[in-house]
């Protein structure tokens, strides 16, 4: 009881977290005292510290940084999410299709992603987004990628548990076409599993994007992600250090959100996935 | 880009005949191949000097940061996990897993970049940039940084799994009748259960390193520390595609090297597996 307890208060705090990053990037135009590239050159608009008018300070342009974070959070989170889903939804789709119909396509698939598994995501990220040139969709392929391996895997040993159970042999013997069965019975018994899995690596989607628009690689260079706007404000951490640090405590708190999150949801739902 | 102002269309053409540009690709690739295994990696587009020499220079830099992370952060992982394991849900158990959540979701550049200006730029106690003189002293007060900012993450990620291993043990029959015999409490946790608990810790020490090597990327160029990592980034910046390659095919190698050593842990922590 007391570790549920404990369990249900990490997914509240995790969840409120998370909805304060998502509701303030939704409501960025609103929230925002500035655009997020609006210029005031003036002298005493440049480099003011975090204070009452500018919450996190204004850099060498006399940006508001509160609103660079702002928007772009609406990128970071677009970008993480799209990642997930797409590596998500395609790496469950293949895991799927490899454990129910076995033989031959099951062994390709399987060798194929213990391959990219055996390679760090952030160098597959990286690697991708380096071939791929620099786009957002080229950076979504690139994270996709990256965390395709691991719902395969997950995906897979799912279905191959299902597969053997009753309910799934009596629809095969009423006659059920093998896509049916995937939809109708694989696919909702292994829900709580890769809902999971999308929780956990949806924060890891975060950090793989702000870590690549921190080195420079992937997004175009207009567009401002949280990694970009803490890289721009590195140059200066000796005199305004709130140009990185503010932005980067931005991405830690969404992504501790997160993380708590799919922790909690992990103890309740499916105590098995490990997150490698 | 390579001719920059000289960039005539015939000159061009000249310059693609002389690198093998025009060459069909098998063929490229067949003579990068057979490059490869005499030592001649291709020659850089950015400096014009030979890849394999400067990878020979570089990569002493990201396994000294690597190895002395993983030395630092697998016992202190170790530890801490196993002391929040067998006091699981006391307040040092909570204390300890919260924090390691937090580090777990911090990006490791934010991590980078507050141990930079605290430790650096405000206390002045260590070099900001650079790997040193040469001499061991300031060898290590270069990596003294670096080797921080990812320790405690990769310890955090450590002590988590070696926690959830160490609980399940605690839960083994052989536990059990261990404490039946009388033994003590002490004896039953170092002797019994932390022995077994290993093998799931040494696979994430397996995996951990290999993403210490990925993430060698950021740490470097936080630290303007020279390494494998940065030599990449700064390659794909300046779309230096030899040096990408060589840079790639380098941490690679030392990515297989990594999972080769896991596997052999394990026989010399478990006497059941048998390498052959």
């Amino acid at each position: 009881m007391l570790r549920r307890a404990k369990r249900t208060k990490a997914i509240r705090i995790g969840g409120l977290l998370f909805a304060l990053a998502l509701l303030s990037a939704m409501m960025a135009p609103w929230l925002g005292p500035a655009g997020p590239n609006a210029q005031r050159l003036e002298l005493e608009f440049q480099f003011r510290p975090p204070g009452p008018n500018w919450l996190m300070g204004t850099d060498e342009f006399g940006r508001d940084v509160f609103s660079r974070v702002l928007w772009g959070g609406r990128w970071s989170l677009l970008v993480g999410l799209g990642a997930v889903v797409v590596g998500g939804g395609l790496g469950c789709a293949i895991g799927f299709v490899a454990g129910y119909f076995g033989g031959r396509v099951d062994r390709v698939i399987t060798a194929s992603t213990n391959l990219l598994m055996s390679f760090p995501s952030i160098m597959i990220g990286l690697i991708a987004a380096a071939a791929l040139g620099s786009s957002i969709v080229s950076v979504v392929g690139a994270i996709g990628l990256s965390v395709l391996p691991r719902f395969v895997r997950v995906a897979r040993g799912e279905v191959l548990v299902i597969r053997e159970r009753e309910f799934v042999m009596s629809a095969k013997a009423s006659g059920a076409s093998d896509l049916a069965i995937l939809l109708r019975h694989i696919v909702p018994n292994s829900a709580s599993a890769l809902i999971v899995m999308f929780t956990l690596y949806f924060p890891y989607a975060i950090l793989v994007e702000s870590s690549l628009s921190f080195l420079g690689i992937g997004m175009p260079a207009d567009s401002a992600t949280w990694g970009r706007v803490v890289a721009d404000g590195r140059e200066y951490l000796r005199i305004a250090p709130w140009l990185s640090l503010c932005p980067g405590a931005v991405i830690l708190v969404t992504s501790l959100g997160l993380n708590l999150l799919g922790d909690g949801l992990r103890d309740i739902l499916d105590p098995k996935v490990y997150i490698g | 880009m390579y001719l920059g102002d000289f960039y005539t269309p015939e000159l061009a053409k000249e310059v693609r005949q002389q690198l093998g540009l025009e060459e069909p690709i098998p063929r490229q690739y067949l003579s990068y191949l057979s490059g490869l295994a005499s030592g001649d990696w291709g020659r850089s587009y950015r400096t014009r000097s030979q890849v394999f020499t400067t990878i020979v220079g570089q990569y002493r830099y990201t396994l000294e940061l690597t190895v002395l992370t993983l030395l630092v952060s697998a016992p202190l992982g170790l530890v801490i996990g196993v002391s929040a394991g067998v006091r699981r849900n006391s307040h040092l158990d909570i204390g300890l897993m919260s924090s390691s959540i937090t580090f777990v979701s911090a990006p490791s550049f934010l991590m980078g970049l507050i141990i930079l200006w605290t430790l650096s730029v405000r206390m002045g106690w260590f070099p900001m940039a650079g790997a040193g003189d040469g001499s061991l002293g300031s060898a290590l007060s270069h990596l003294a940084l670096p080797v921080m900012t990812q320790a405690l993450r990769s310890a955090a990620v450590i002590a988590r799994m070696a926690r959830s291993s160490i609980i399940d043990v605690m839960q083994e029959d052989y536990v059990r009748t261990a404490r039946a015999k009388g033994l003590m409490e002490r004896v039953v946790t170092y002797r019994h259960a932390l022995r077994n608990s290993l093998i799931s810790v040494i696979t994430v020490v397996g995996i951990e390193l290999s993403i210490l090597l990925g993430g060698a990327a950021v740490t470097e160029t936080v630290f303007s520390r020279p390494g494998i990592g940065r030599l990449l980034v700064q390659s794909i910046l300046s779309r230096d595609y030899p040096s990408v390659q060589g840079a790639v095919l380098c941490l690679a190698l030392m990515v297989v090297a990594t999972n080769l050593l896991t596997d052999l842990m394990y026989g010399a922590v478990d006497p059941r597996v048998r390498v052959g």
